[in-house]
Order: C-alpha cells, then sequence, then structure tokens
C-alpha cells in the first residue's frame, strides 16, 4: 500500500454484529484519494435511492485522507459522511481535533457503520482490534460525560472519542456527532449515529503511519510551515490565531452582511460585543490548537461571574456567533457561550440551532406563535434567557422542542402561514452566518453546494475583501474552483483553513512525496471535481434538481434594508443567470444533471 | 552549563508537533506512541509537555538490573544499549515523570537523547513553548519577566 494511508477499512454491521477488514484498493485510493471523495464514493455505490436517513441501510461513515496524521498542515480532520435526515441529500461533515488521526493509528483509514443495533452501543477500536460493546449505561449522557466515562472504563486517558448526546438519540434532525468539543456539526449525522443505537466510537492505537519519501515530505512540511509564519504576521489569520474566528466578525458587520434577527437586516448594533476582541478581554483562557496545527484558532473560554459563571467551552466559533447571537438579537457573549456549550454538550450543530431559533423568534414576534405554543417562553429577539431555555427543549424534543427539532425547512411547513418566505435554508440544511444579498457569489455557492447552504465552500473571502460581492460577473467560476478545491483538501484529510495561504503546488508536492503516487495539480483539481459530481449524481438519483438550486425568498424580494449592503438582492434573473453560467462550466444539462460527456471524462461512468 | 530541553506550559497550545517530528526522525514514521516526548492535554486548563530532564540522580539507572542504561559524560542524555535492554520496565517505573517509556513493537526502552545534540523538535514548535538552553538562561529569562523595570 502507498505510504500516507493505513491501507484498510473496516466494515460494521450493527444487525448482526459482523466486522469485515478491507484492504483499501489502491487504484481507488488514486482515484478518489481518501475522506470526502472515497467517503462519498462508498456511500453512492452502498445505497439504494430514497432511503429513509434514520433507517438502518442508511451508511454512517468515518473516513480519513492520506495526509490526516501527518506532518502536512493542519492534519486532524476527520470527515464523516452519510445521508443527511435533515435535507435528504448526501453529506460531509468535518472534524479537527485529534480523531483522525488517532483513528490511523488504531489501524483504519475509514470505518463503514451500517444497520441498527438492538440496544443501545458503542465501538471500540484498540490496535486493530474491534469491539462492540454495551452502552446502555452511557445512554442519556451529554457528550462529556460520555467521552469521560469510556475512558475509565477502558482504563485509558488517551482515547479519542468520536460521540453523541441526548440530541442525536433524540433524532434532533440537526444533532451532531461531537469530539472533544470539536463537531461533525452540520447535516444531522448526530441522528444518523443515534437511529443506529450507536452511542459512541472510540480509537486508539500505536500504529504507524509511514511516508513513501521522508526527505521530500519534511522539505515541503518546512516549505507550509514558513508559509504559514508569514501568513499570521497580519490579516484575517493572524486574527484568527489570537482572537479566534470570532476576530472576523467586525468585517463581516462592515460588509453589512451580519445575519441579524433572522436575516431581517445585515447589521447590528452591538456587533462589537460579539467580536472576537471582546471575548478575549472578557473569557478567553488560553489557545488551544487541534493536532498538528500552526493557527490554534481554537480557545479556552472561562465564564467566571454572572449568571453564566462556570461555564467552561471551547471557542464560540464566528458562526456560532452570529447565529446564536446577532441571528437571535442576542448581544450577550456570555450567554452565546453558554448556548454553545449547551449545544456541544447535547450534540447539536450551533448553526443549525441557531437558525431554528432565530426563525422561530421571528415567528413569535409576527404572531404566528404565541406564548401558548412556547409555553409560557417569551421567544422575542434579544432574550437569552429564551434561548437557553429553548436549546434545552429541542434536544430532548421536550414541548415545542419538538416542531423545532425538525428543523427550519419542515417547521415553516407546519406553521405556514407564508413563513416558508423567511426559512432561511437551502435543500433544508439551515444558512451559515453570511447574507448572501451582499456575497452574490456565495448565494450562488450556498444554492448549489450539495449538502445544502454550506459556508465551507462560499467564496465570502474573496468577494469581501475584492469588494465585489453586489456583482454577478465571474462568480460561477470561483465557486466551482472553490467546491472543486474544497473536495481536493476534504480528501486529503485536513482542514478547510489548511487551504487558505499554502498553494495548491505545495499539496501536489505532499501527497506525492507522503504516498509515493505521483500528484500535480491538475490531477489533484481533477479528482476534487470528480468528487463534487458525484455528490451531484448522488443527489440527483434523490431528485434533486435546479429546482432545489434555490435561495430562500427573503433573498430574493426582500432587498437589504440598511447598512452598506442596503438595497441589494439577488433576483430571479440574476441567479438565473449564474446557474446557467455554473451549469455550464460543469458541463452539466440545463437542469443540473451531469452529462454523459463529463461523467466519461471524469471516469465516472460504471462506478 | 548543559543545555535541555525546556518546555514553557503557558505557551503550548497541545498541537503535538513534537511528538510527529520526534516520531518521524527517530522511528519513520508518525507516531506519538514512539516519541520521546509527550503532551498531555488538561482541559481546560493547560498543555503539559513531558520529555527526559536528565536528573542529577539517575532512577532509572539505578533501576536497570542488566546495566543497560548510562549518562553521557559531556550532554548528561541517558543513553539505552538496546542490545542489553530486556525490556522489564523497572526503568519506566522509577522515572517520576513518565519520560521515559518502551518502545510498542522492539520492547526495548526509548527516551529523549537530543537527537544528536540538536533537538528537532524545537524548530517544529509553533509558538516557542520549546527551548533548547541551559537552566541558568531559563531562569534567567524568567527573572527578567518579573522584574520588568530592569
Amino acid at each position: 500500500m502507498f505510504g500516507g494511508y493505513v491501507g484498510k477499512m473496516l466494515r460494521i454491521n450493527l444487525i448482526n454484529r459482523k466486522l469485515s477488514e478491507i484492504p483499501l484498493d489502491p487504484k481507488i485510493a488514486e482515484k478518489f484519494i481518501g475522506g470526502m471523495g472515497l467517503g462519498i464514493w462508498v456511500l453512492y455505490k452502498d445505497l439504494k435511492p430514497k432511503i429513509d436517513p434514520l433507517d438502518p441501510e442508511n451508511e454512517l461513515i468515518f473516513a480519513t485522507g492520506p495526509l490526516s496524521g501527518t506532518l502536512a498542515p493542519s492534519s486532524g480532520t476527520a470527515s464523516v459522511i452519510t445521508k443527511s435526515p435533515l435535507t435528504n441529500t448526501c453529506l460531509d461533515s468535518y472534524a479537527s481535533g485529534f480523531f483522525g488521526p488517532e483513528l490511523k493509528f488504531a489501524g483504519y483509514d475509514t470505518v463503514i457503520i451500517r444497520g441498527r443495533a438492538s440496544k443501545p452501543v458503542y465501538i471500540l477500536i484498540n490496535d486493530g482490534k474491534a469491539e462492540i460493546r454495551d452502552a446502555s449505561h452511557l445512554w442519556g449522557q451529554k457528550t462529556s460525560d460520555t467521552s469521560n466515562k469510556i475512558r475509565e472504563e477502558i482504563g485509558d486517558k488517551e482515547i479519542k472519542i468520536a460521540c453523541i448526546g441526548p440530541a442525536g438519540e433524540n433524532l434532533v434532525r440537526f444533532s451532531s456527532i461531537i469530539t472533544d468539543r470539536r463537531s461533525f456539526g452540520r447535516g444531522g449525522s448526530g441522528a444518523v449515529m443515534g437511529s443506529k443505537k450507536l452511542k459512541a466510537l472510540a480509537v486508539r492505537g500505536s500504529g504507524d503511519i509511514k511516508i513513501a519519501d521522508e526527505k521530500a515530505f519534511l522539505e515541503a512540511v518546512n516549505e507550509a510551515f514558513e508559509i504559514e509564519k508569514s501568513s499570521t504576521r497580519s490579516g484575517f489569520l493572524r486574527d484568527w490565531m489570537f482572537l479566534g474566528t470570532p476576530g472576523g466578525l467586525p468585517i463581516v458587520q462592515m460588509a453589512g452582511i451580519l445575519p441579524t434577527r433572522n436575516f431581517s437586516t445585515g447589521v447590528f448594533e452591538q456587533y462589537d460585543k460579539l467580536s472576537g476582541n471582546e471575548m478575549k478581554k472578557r473569557f478567553y483562557y488560553r489557545d488551544i490548537a487541534c493536532y498538528n496545527c500552526f493557527l490554534h484558532c481554537g480557545k479556552t473560554s472561562i465564564i467566571r461571574d454572572g449568571p453564566y459563571a462556570d461555564t467552561v467551552t471551547e471557542g464560540p466559533e464566528y458562526e456560532t456567533m452570529a447565529l446564536l447571537g446577532s441571528n437571535c438579537g442576542i448581544d450577550y457573549p456570555e450567554a452565546v457561550a453558554h448556548a454553545n456549550l449547551l449545544c456541544d454538550e447535547h450534540g447539536m450543530d450551533t448553526m443549525s440551532t441557531g437558525g431554528v431559533i432565530g426563525f422561530a423568534m421571528e415567528c413569535y414576534e409576527r404572531g404566528l406563535i404565541n406564548k401558548e405554543d412556547t409555553e409560557g417562553i417569551d421567544l422575542r429577539f434579544g432574550n437569552h434567557e429564551a434561548l437557553i431555555q429553548t436549546i434545552e427543549k429541542i434536544a430532548l424534543r421536550k414541548g415545542f422542542g419538538n416542531m423545532l427539532a425538525e428543523g427550519v425547512m419542515r417547521l415553516s411547513r407546519e406553521i405556514g402561514h407564508g413563513s416558508g418566505a423567511f426559512a432561511m435554508h437551502v435543500k433544508g440544511l439551515e444558512f451559515p452566518s453570511w447574507d448572501p444579498r451582499g456575497l452574490k457569489g456565495s448565494g450562488l455557492a450556498f444554492a448549489t453546494s450539495h449538502r445544502g447552504a454550506c459556508h465551507k465552500r462560499g467564496i465570502m473571502g474573496e468577494e469581501i475583501f475584492g469588494k465585489s460581492g453586489f456583482s454577478i460577473e465571474n462568480k460561477a467560476v470561483s465557486v466551482k474552483q472553490t467546491q472543486d478545491i474544497v473536495a481536493v483538501f476534504f480528501s486529503l484529510g485536513v482542514c478547510r483553513f489548511a487551504t487558505m495561504a499554502t498553494p495548491l503546488s505545495l499539496w501536489a508536492k505532499l501527497l506525492t512525496s507522503a504516498t509515493g503516487i505521483d500528484f500535480d495539480e491538475a490531477k489533484l483539481m481533477l479528482a476534487g471535481e470528480r468528487a463534487e459530481n458525484l455528490t451531484r449524481l448522488f443527489n440527483v438519483r434523490e431528485g434533486f434538481l435546479r429546482k432545489d438550486d434555490n435561495l430562500p425568498k427573503r433573498m430574493m424580494e426582500e432587498p437589504m434594508p440598511e447598512g452598506p449592503a442596503k438595497g441589494q438582492l439577488i433576483t430571479r434573473e440574476e441567479l438565473d443567470k449564474m446557474l446557467d453560467e455554473y451549469y455550464k462550466l460543469r458541463g452539466w444539462s440545463m437542469d443540473g444533471v451531469p452529462t454523459e460527456e463529463k461523467l466519461q471524462e471524469l471516469d465516472l461512468i460504471n462506478v | 552549563m548543559r543545555k535541555q530541553i525546556v518546555a514553557t506550559p503557558e505557551l503550548c497550545t497541545g498541537c503535538r508537533r513534537c511528538e510527529l517530528i520526534c516520531s518521524i526522525v527517530n522511528e519513520h514514521s508518525f507516531n506519538p506512541t514512539k516519541a520521546r516526548m509527550r503532551v498531555l492535554r488538561k482541559w481546560p486548563e493547560a498543555d503539559v509537555i513531558v520529555v527526559c530532564n536528565q536528573c542529577a540522580q539517575t532512577p532509572c539507572i539505578e533501576a536497570c538490573p542488566v546495566k543497560a542504561l548510562s549518562k553521557d559524560a559531556k550532554t548528561s542524555v541517558i543513553m539505552v544499549d538496546e542490545e542489553k535492554c530486556i525490556g522489564c520496565n523497572e526503568c519506566v517505573k522509577a522515572c517520576s515523570l513518565g519520560a521515559i517509556t518502551l518502545h510498542p513493537e522492539k520492547n526495548v526502552a526509548i527516551v529523549c537523547d537530543f537527537c544528536n545534540g540538536d533537538p528537532v523538535c524545537i524548530k517544529y514548535c509553533p509558538t516557542g513553548a520549546l527551548k533548547f538552553e541551559s537552566i541558568n538562561v531559563s531562569q534567567q529569562k524568567k527573572r527578567m519577566l518579573n522584574r520588568k523595570e530592569l
């Protein structure tokens, strides 16, 4: 097997408890690389169309890439790939921390889980030996307690764990999988895991990750290190390094596209209270890094006094500060930190949670739901106590939390009265914290990305720093490039932030020297394009077409009311023009279906 | 004065690059269990680096029943004679820091030996938490930091 890879996959059937070790086919590794590409390929082949994602036939795939666990920049990333119970599209979700590398040390590149256990279980992989263990004593536990108990039970503090909390157990449609305060956040992978009665995947090992050409690899690593050092001397990367991702929040406000009160506007009066600068003054304790990461954007937050005293959490991240903060009209950073902790402990996507509650708040203010519906909670914008209470109700599906747990798309259908117009989602995935009315190219990205409104494939940086957010010119090509290049990095098994400073040519060097397989930039980009087309094939098979590459009415009919992006919106005409251009570039039909020719080019005909 | 690896926990972010460069250089694989230094995360307080401090009284050497361990006169590093080492774990038990351990496959003792005088981990630490210097120098720095008027 090539360097970088362990060379093994593990299939687990929770019904008959069968464990099968499968060698990783070198031809497949070369074609799909690993991580996202490999995981989507497995999912596409294994799943029948139109299954219910919460049925046993769905697969939950934990995948690493050939560079995960090596000294390639920010190599701690693992991906979870499954069919989303929130969107019914294919889903890939990412978390760094230390889980991915440990899975490789434990002996596998990829774990594929199918079926449903008859009662709660967890999986332990210890130096190549996999075991399905009873988890009835863990069911109901929050994520930190779950991880600590497993470590205690096995007697090893260095076990790395990916687990669900009560939200995943309760099949909250946007529940997440947590690995030591890092989150496979988006799309509801937690609910898939919960539906399988799988509480945790615990991994530990003393295996090797070998490199084909150590000398060339370390040269490339050193080159990357120098680039990273200079990239963090100034700019947004420096902000992230010392202030965390919320260090960038003021920039979003200045661009006039900070989600505020359910995206009803793009500027928030008290934005500076939610910025990284303010968080550092109030409660950041220290910098914390993921595996092999130079940036250390993680921040340990400790709140010592006030109503949220004794809140200890990692982050919150920018997306959380905006979606559980300004998007809910909340200017109280300690409250958002506490909300962040609750989401992590219960295992819920902070972004979708903020999106759903922001939506519910608007419905409450409009009188579409009332105090009786919310069981006495005064669900107005800005009410941080209401925010906290609602989060707990959602996680446990208590009272009206049960409706909110379905996500904004289903909730707006339930509530009716035209609320769909301000239900901020694409394909069911709640919006990330960027208002596309002022970032039209990112709007196209959100409309077309395979898992729904996905910030990881947005072109926000380009549009904000290039001041081109109000134009639709050349956005299609940018979006295609970004989607493809992100697919590369997620297949290599590294963090999205690893892409920010280092050139693709360096990654070709890293991959070639690590694996011994010749990769140049073109071959990498082809693999990325291949992965993106495969996600499209999956979605088309599920019934997703051009009509689903759409944006909410609010983005297309309500001009931004104020601020630097005042008057902006994305018209039907503009979106159609961008889509036409995008499909043409992609080699898809005008209905968004990959053509035979394109599939031939990408060697995806008999996949 | 002899140099040693000095770790400043306040600067450590727990990225563990030091473990990785150590294992690839010494063992030709990425494998923290084969590294001569380890980083422990105590959430939320700190990340703590553990590496051999070349103690003056060497409990590891005293504990070895087959005289496989010795101390280099010039650098003070603990040296392991892999031919003699029987993998009995007595040195591991004797070390109060947990800085010496057994190689997971070869079952011989492994301990930091400064990579032949120029420790690689120092160069790979992104925050400057690791330094290769004498106690004299690191204490001097600390004293200066505490007396800002100097």
